[in-house]
């Protein structure tokens, strides 16, 4: 028998919910906007599920891989968030004081010591795309072929943008 | 300069791994949108309620409202929890068949525990108690007029004025915290909840 859509949902919060709220917070550097940039995007996502239908719903042109929707629902509504606010992801590293929130919490806080502070901060001065792939690879072990259908490119094309990526992280990080 | 050496890199991106959205959070979050659309994802034991609520009271709203209400109250305090008389919510079957009258001593019984509830436990998730009061300032005036739930909404604008002065506010906040503590203090408790709701925008 067929899960409920709302079930079916339910699963699907429950397993990306701790991914896109990362994902989201790696790039905008703070937990309340993170919270409510992950609220939009888990909100438009059960807007369509409920529309359309998830993966095991039998529905005309349902949602089949619904990791991949939510991502480009978080990377559209970052942008959104960017350009609602005037200001370009580089510029926002150095001047918006939003990039240490002020009411970042206490695990927040045990994370943001030392180095993990510094790489977060290496990470939003990254190119977006080389964000995305590092953040999927490494943080949420992706393999390579899924973030390559992920991002419609071949799988070599990835692996060239997780190494530069790297590399400019890197850089950025012993310049830090 | 720092040397770094890529295995470094990629042990301390691992450690970025630990950021994750505060618990309470999350699930509240859930609950809020499965709550919201028609599909609403209720437990087994509230579909009832909901049902006759829907039923009871025209608006639809209400129905839904409490509903979320129920919701919460579970997430905050845990079903064992949040009815301190030990009358737990019945069944929906039970609950359909019985009368307006019964319905609304089940919403008495409820408001009556997170009245407790609140006052036991003042130090809650400050967004879980936001999302609850925002949920009551959503219900029609019949139900907010009744002794318990005003009771309700005088407990989670004292939570929440504490909760406030405990932060640093800009003058326009101030000001708006000066006008919620006066209605506190003359009683007009679901003003003071909606003014209170400003601050916290």
């Amino acid at each position: 028998m067929t899960d409920s859509i709302n079930e079916q949902f339910s699963h699907v919060y429950d397993q990306y919910i701790d991914k896109i709220y990362r994902f989201v917070y790696l790039k905008v550097g703070g937990q309340e906007i993170a919270e409510d940039i992950t609220s939009k995007v888990f909100t438009k996502g059960w807007e369509a599920f409920s529309a359309k239908g998830g993966p095991a719903s039998g529905g005309k042109n349902p949602i089949k891989n619904p990791g991949a929707f939510l991502y480009q629902i978080a990377n559209n509504a970052v942008i959104d968030h960017y350009r609602e606010k005037g200001r370009s992801k580089l510029v926002s590293v150095d001047a918006s004081p939003e990039i240490v929130d002020p009411g970042t919490n206490a695990q927040d806080m045990a994370i943001l010591s030392a180095d993990i502070g510094t790489i977060k901060k290496a990470m939003q001065k990254l190119k977006k795309e080389h964000q995305d792939v590092i953040i999927w690879h490494y943080l949420e072990d992706m393999p390579i072929d899924n973030i390559a259908k992920l991002i419609d490119k071949p799988a070599g094309t990835v692996r060239v943008m997780l190494h530069r990526g790297l590399k400019d992280l890197k850089d950025i990080v012993q310049e830090g | 300069m720092t040397k770094i050496t890529e295995e470094q890199l990629i042990e301390s991106l691992n450690q970025l791994k630990e950021i994750k959205p505060n618990k309470e959070w999350a699930s509240l979050l859930k609950s809020q949108i499965l709550a919201e659309e028609k599909n609403v994802v209720q437990p087994a034991r509230f579909v009832g309620i909901m049902d006759t609520l829907r039923f009871i009271f025209a608006p639809r709203k209400l129905a839904y409202s409490f509903a979320v209400v129920l919701f919460l109250a579970v997430g905050i305090f845990g079903l064992n929890k949040f009815v301190p008389t030990g009358k737990v919510p019945q069944q929906p079957a039970s609950l359909a068949s019985q009368t307006p009258a019964a319905v609304k001593e089940q919403i008495n019984v409820t408001v009556k525990g997170l009245v407790q509830n609140l006052k036991n436990n003042p130090d809650q998730n400050p967004q879980a108690i936001r999302i609850l009061a925002k949920t009551l300032a959503d219900m029609p005036g019949d139900v907010v007029s009744s002794s318990d739930v005003q009771d309700l909404y005088k407990t989670l604008v004292a939570n929440q004025i504490v909760d406030i002065q405990k932060t640093t506010l800009t003058d326009a906040q101030q000001k708006i915290l000066l006008d919620t503590v006066t209605l506190y203090n003359t009683g007009k408790y679901n003003e003071a909840l909606e003014k209170v709701l400003l601050i916290n925008k």
